[in-house]
């Protein structure tokens, strides 16, 4: 794959900003650009995230594809979402019915058939 | 007798975090696509990171407990990931080791029957394989939301009250 030239883009800071960034200069030993770069990069990566977020939060993508759209690990993704105690949608029938399959085909007592009732009961 | 079932790493992290991975081999023979495979073993393969999850998957898969399989023709209902595990429980007609619940709705309608690891963990304790504390201990060690423990933990006082009614 051909490797693509950088393009250049200029922005504009005010003055707070712009002393702002000369400090954070200073002290990472980093050129101004280079500071720039690595904010727009970590600004990025982190927009990323979020839309997948909001994606998965919808339902309109699975966990994998969350996770690689936003450029991070399956385990990054479940953590991410357990931080901000996200649940997909149908978390609740999902578990009913894993219940119910489970026990239709390894049998269980009668307390987990009177439990898998009881919670079919307050969903409907 | 022991069900054949298609692994997805969401499933597989959480059983291993909960620590009671231990006891699929009791009740399911283990498949896992080779891209399940690649997102278990990124700790290790990418990171360098001895993560028990991706070690223990890699002795499982050694000793043969796991089988790497990949489906003829992976679904295409999302955009990737979990639709090799779900293609492959198509195409075995087998089960879904599962914990992402949003491809839930067509798996369903494939006629694949899904378990995620909270439901496992509830019926471990009804097999009196764990023990009650077992069972919250392994509920907080998952990943899942607080809506998620919240509807697992109901139903896990139920049943205990139940069996000891």
């Amino acid at each position: 794959m051909p490797k693509s030239n950088p393009i250049t883009k200029s922005i504009r800071l005010n003055p707070d900003e712009n002393n702002f960034l000369k400090q954070i200069s200073r002290e990472k030993g980093l050129s101004e650009a280079a500071v720039l770069k690595e904010f727009v990069r970590q600004g990025m990566a982190k927009y990323k995230l979020e839309r997948a977020i909001v994606a998965y939060e919808r339902g309109e993508t699975d966990l994998s594809a969350a996770a690689k759209y936003a450029g991070v690990s399956i385990y990054h993704m479940m953590s991410e979402l357990q931080k901000r105690d996200i649940s997909p949608p149908a978390a609740t029938e999902k578990f009913i019915l894993g219940l119910k399959t489970l026990l239709e085909t390894f049998g269980g007592s009668d307390a987990l058939q009177r439990t898998i009732a009881e919670l079919e009961e307050r969903t409907t | 007798m022991k069900q054949y079932a298609s692994l997805d790493a969401s499933f597989w992290i959480n059983v291993c975090n909960a620590n009671i991975a231990a006891y699929l081999k009791n009740y399911f023979q283990l498949y896992a696509a080779s891209v399940v495979a690649k997102e278990i073993r990124y700790p290790l393969d990418i990171l360098g990171i001895p993560s028990s999850t991706a070690v223990l998957f890699n002795q499982w898969v050694e000793q043969g407990v796991i089988t790497i399989q990949d489906p003829q023709t992976p679904v295409d209902w999302f955009q990737s990931g979990e639709n090799a595990a779900i293609g492959l429980a198509m195409e075995n007609r087998c089960f879904l080791l599962i914990d992402d619940a949003n491809p839930y709705h067509k798996a369903k309608a494939a006629g694949i029957k899904v378990v995620g690891s909270s439901e496992f963990i509830i019926f471990l304790f009804d097999q009196a394989q764990i023990s009650f504390d077992q069972a919250i201990e392994a509920f907080n060690q998952s990943h899942a939301s607080k809506k998620q423990k919240r509807d697992a933990l109901f139903a896990l006082e139920l049943l205990k009250r139940y069996k000891e009614e």
